[in-house]
C-alpha cells in the first residue's frame, strides 16, 4: 500500500512537470506581455522596457523556464504582476474559501439528494419515483448551470427576495451560487447510482439476504448500497476536483471573489506567476482525486488490491 | 433446540402451533402467476404435497417447469408481479398466503431457509463471510451477545467442514473456491437450525467431484439435524443419492410424484419416463443421447388437458382436452396420466415418450 502510494506520487510529480512544461510554452504564445495594457501606456516604452526587465521577461524562454523551474523546488511560485508584491501563494489562499465553500455545499448535497433518489428509484423501478428522478437527471445533465444560476437569482434573489442575489459578504451570500452548481453531482450521481443499484438488486446474493429475513431498509443499506457504491466513486474524482476548485461562470454570475474567476483575470491580465501557480494546483489537486478515489475503491470492495501481487490469499 | 423454538414462539408477531407430528411443509392445490410484459405466466398450477421431519423432497423437472416458483411461493420470495392465486402452503403451522410479510421475515432464516444455485454469486462479495453466517443470528437472535454468536459461526463452520476458522471468517468470498462458497451458504442457512431447507439446485453450478461432497455434507448434516429438506434439481443422480421422495414438475403440475424406487424402477408417467431415458448411460455402446421431442408449454396460454400431450409418444384424444385425474398406485406412488384410467385403449406398458410416426 505504502509502496504504490509512493509510486502513485511519483507518476505525479512526472505528470505536473508536464503540466508545468506545456503551460509555460503555451502561456508565451499568449500575445501581449503583462505592461503593455492601456493602463501602461502612460508609462512610455522605456519604463514598460524596464519592468519587463526587472522581472526578467528579456530573457529568452528558455532560460526563463529554467529559472521559474529552480523556483518552483525551492516551493517559490513567483509575486503576482497585477497584484504587485502579493506573492502567488498569498493571492490564491484568498481567493480559494469561497470556491472550496460553494463546491462543498454543492457536492454535499447534490450527492445526498442525487444517492438517496437513484437507490429509491431503482428499489421502486418503474415506479414514480422512478419517473421523477430520471426527468431530475436529464434535466440536471442538459440544462446549464448558469441556466439554473440567473432563474435562482431572478425568482428567489429579485422576486422572492429570500436570499442574496450576488456579492460575498455572508454564508447566505453562498446558498444560491452552492445550489446553482448542485444540479450537475446530483444528477449524475442520480443517474449512476439508479442503475447500478439496479444491477446490483438483481444479483443472487439479493435474493439470499431477502432469503435471510432482513427488511427491505436493511438490505438496501448492508447489502445493496455498498456494492452499487464503486462505480460512483469513480465519477466523484474528477467531479469533485471540478467543483472544489471553482466554477467560471457560476462565479461570474454571482460575483464570486473564488479561484475560477482568479483563473480568467489572470490570463486576461498575462500575470504569468497566477496563471502557472493555478496550473499546479488544479492539476496536483486532480490527481490527488483521482489517488484517493483509487484508494477508497479498496476500502468499498476487498476485491480490488492496490499491490501488484493480487489476491491476499 | 427445543430452547430456540420456545423463544420464538414467545416473540410477538410469531405465531406457531404445536408441530410435532404435524408435516413441517404441507402445500395444498398451490397455483402462483406471475404479471410479465408478455402477459399472466401460470408459472404453478395446483401444487400439492407435504413433507415431514428428516425427509427430503426432490422437485425434479426441466427449465420452466415451475419447480423454483414452487419453492419462492412457499418463504414468500416471489418476483415482481408473482403472486400465490390458490390453495395453502403450511409451514411449520403457519398459513403462509395468509401471513403478513412481517410474520414471513421472522419465519425466512428461522423457520425455512434457503440456498441457491450459484455460490459464486449468492454470497456478497463485499462483506466478510464471518459476518455473514453472524447476520442471521443478528436478524433473529437478538438475545445473543457477540461471543454467543461468534461461537455459533465457529460451530457452524466445522460442521460444513472449513477448517480454520478464526482465519476464515474475516475473509471475503472471492477467497473461497465455488465448493467451499457452497458450503458457507450451508453453514448460513443451517445458523438457526430451520426446520426447512430449500435447496434450488444447490450442485449445478459445482464440478462433478465438489457435488458429491456437498450431497454428502447436506446428508449428514440431515441426519445431525433432523432438518425437512426440499432439493430443487434436474439432475436424476443427485435425486438417488438424497431423496426419501420425489415429485416430477411439468407445465406447472407435479405429473408424477412417489418415493426413489417408485420413480426409479416403476414410474408411470411417458414424461418421468422420457427423463430416464434422457439420462446418459456409461455402459452402452456409442450411440445419440435421448432427448425428449418439443419443447415445454407457453405457460401464458396453458395448453387443455395434460401439459405434457403435445409432446407425448402414448398420446390418446382425451389427453389433449381433459386434465388428467391423480391415480393412485399405492405407497404413496401416483401420476397425473390418462393411460392409468380403466378406459384407457393403450395398454400402460407401452409407455414411451418417443412421439409415434402418424
Amino acid at each position: 500500500m505504502t509502496a504504490y502510494v509512493s509510486r502513485r506520487l511519483a507518476y505525479m510529480m512526472v505528470t505536473l512537470f508536464a503540466i508545468v512544461t506545456l503551460t509555460f510554452c503555451l502561456m508565451k504564445i499568449l500575445p501581449g506581455t503583462p505592461f503593455d495594457e492601456e493602463r501602461f501606456m502612460s508609462l512610455g516604452p522605456a519604463r514598460q522596457a524596464a519592468l519587463m526587465r526587472q522581472y526578467g521577461l528579456d530573457q529568452p524562454v528558455h532560460s526563463q523556464f529554467l529559472r521559474y523551474l529552480g523556483n518552483l523546488f525551492r516551493g517559490d511560485l513567483g509575486t503576482s504582476y497585477f497584484y504587485p508584491d502579493r506573492p502567488v501563494l498569498d493571492v490564491l489562499r484568498s481567493r480559494i474559501g469561497p470556491s472550496a465553500l460553494i463546491g462543498s455545499q454543492a457536492i454535499l448535497m447534490g450527492l445526498a439528494v442525487g444517492m438517496s433518489m437513484g437507490i429509491v428509484a431503482a428499489w421502486r423501478h418503474n415506479g414514480s419515483m422512478d419517473y421523477i428522478t430520471m426527468v431530475v437527471a436529464v434535466l440536471g445533465v442538459s440544462v446549464p448551470n448558469f441556466v439554473v444560476a440567473a432563474l435562482l437569482q431572478y425568482y428567489v434573489g429579485l422576486r422572492w427576495g429570500i436570499l442574496p442575489v450576488a456579492f460575498w459578504k455572508s454564508w447566505a451570500h453562498s446558498v444560491l451560487p452552492s445550489v446553482a452548481l448542485m444540479f450537475s453531482p446530483l444528477a449524475s450521481s442520480a443517474r449512476f447510482v439508479r442503475t447500478e443499484t439496479l444491477d446490483v438488486l438483481s444479483q443472487d446474493y439479493i435474493q439470499t439476504a431477502r432469503s435471510k429475513g432482513m427488511s427491505e431498509r436493511r438490505m438496501l443499506v448492508r447489502h445493496a448500497l455498498r456494492n452499487a457504491l464503486l462505480p460512483v466513486v469513480t465519477i466523484l474524482g474528477p467531479m469533485i476536483a471540478n467543483l472544489l476548485t471553482g466554477s467560471l461562470a457560476i462565479e461570474k454570475i454571482f460575483s464570486v471573489p473564488g479561484i475560477g474567476s482568479l483563473f480568467v483575470e489572470s490570463i486576461q491580465n498575462n500575470d504569468y506567476p497566477v496563471i502557472m501557480g493555478l496550473t499546479i494546483f488544479f492539476s496536483a489537486f486532480y490527481i490527488l482525486c483521482i489517488l484517493l478515489v483509487d484508494i477508497s475503491y479498496t476500502l468499498i470492495d476487498p476485491r480490488i488490491r492496490l499491490s501488484k501481487g493480487s489476491e491476499g490469499d | 433446540m427445543a430452547g430456540i423454538r420456545a423463544d420464538v414462539e414467545a416473540s410477538p408477531g410469531t405465531v406457531f402451533k404445536d408441530v410435532i407430528n404435524a408435516p413441517v411443509l404441507s402445500v395444498k392445490d398451490m397455483s402462483v402467476s406471475i404479471k410479465t410484459d408478455n402477459g399472466i405466466v401460470r408459472a404453478v398450477r395446483g401444487v400439492s404435497f407435504s413433507l415431514s421431519q428428516g425427509k427430503t423432497l426432490a422437485i425434479v423437472g426441466e427449465s420452466g417447469s415451475g419447480k423454483t416458483m414452487t419453492c419462492k411461493g412457499i418463504i414468500g420470495l416471489l418476483p415482481p408481479g408473482g403472486v400465490i392465486d390458490n390453495g395453502t402452503v403450511t409451514l411449520c403451522g403457519l398459513d403462509v398466503t395468509r401471513a403478513h410479510e412481517k410474520t414471513m421475515r421472522q419465519v425466512r432464516g428461522f423457520n425455512v431457509s434457503m440456498i441457491f444455485q450459484d455460490p459464486l454469486t449468492s454470497l456478497n462479495p463485499t462483506t466478510p463471510i464471518g459476518r455473514q453466517i453472524e447476520e442471521m443470528m443478528v436478524l433473529h437472535r437478538p438475545d445473543m451477545n457477540e461471543s454467543a454468536r461468534k461461537a455459533r459461526v465457529f460451530e457452524m463452520l466445522d460442521l460444513v467442514g472449513i477448517s480454520n476458522p478464526a482465519e476464515r471468517i474475516r475473509q471475503y468470498p472471492h477467497q473461497f473456491s465455488g465448493g467451499m462458497r457452497q458450503r458457507v451458504m450451508i453453514a448460513i442457512a443451517l445458523t438457526l437450525s430451520p426446520k426447512l431447507l430449500i435447496a434450488d439446485e444447490p450442485t449445478t453450478a459445482l464440478d462433478v467431484t465438489i457435488q458429491a461432497q456437498i450431497l454428502e455434507l447436506m446428508n449428514d448434516i440431515q441426519r445431525k439435524t433432523n432438518t425437512a429438506i426440499v432439493i430443487i434439481t434436474h439432475n436424476l443422480g443427485v435425486v438417488a443419492s438424497v431423496a426419501d421422495h420425489v415429485a416430477v414438475m411439468y407445465g406447472g403440475r407435479i405429473i408424477e410424484e412417489g418415493g426413489v424406487e417408485n420413480i426409479f424402477y416403476s414410474r408411470k408417467h411417458p414424461y418421468t419416463q422420457g427423463l430416464l431415458d434422457s439420462v446418459p448411460k456409461i455402459n452402452r455402446a456409442k450411440e445419440r443421447l435421448f432427448s425428449i421431442p418439443g419443447s415445454p408449454p407457453d405457460l401464458v396460454n396453458p395448453p387443455e388437458g395434460c401439459p405434457f400431450a403435445a409432446r407425448c409418444g402414448s398420446r390418446m384424444r382425451v389427453c389433449g382436452s381433459y386434465v388428467p385425474p391423480i391415480m393412485e398406485f399405492g405407497g404413496g406412488h401416483s401420476a397425473a396420466c390418462w393411460l392409468y384410467d380403466k378406459r384407457a385403449t393403450a395398454p400402460p406398458s407401452a409407455v414411451s415418450a418417443t412421439p409415434m410416426l402418424s
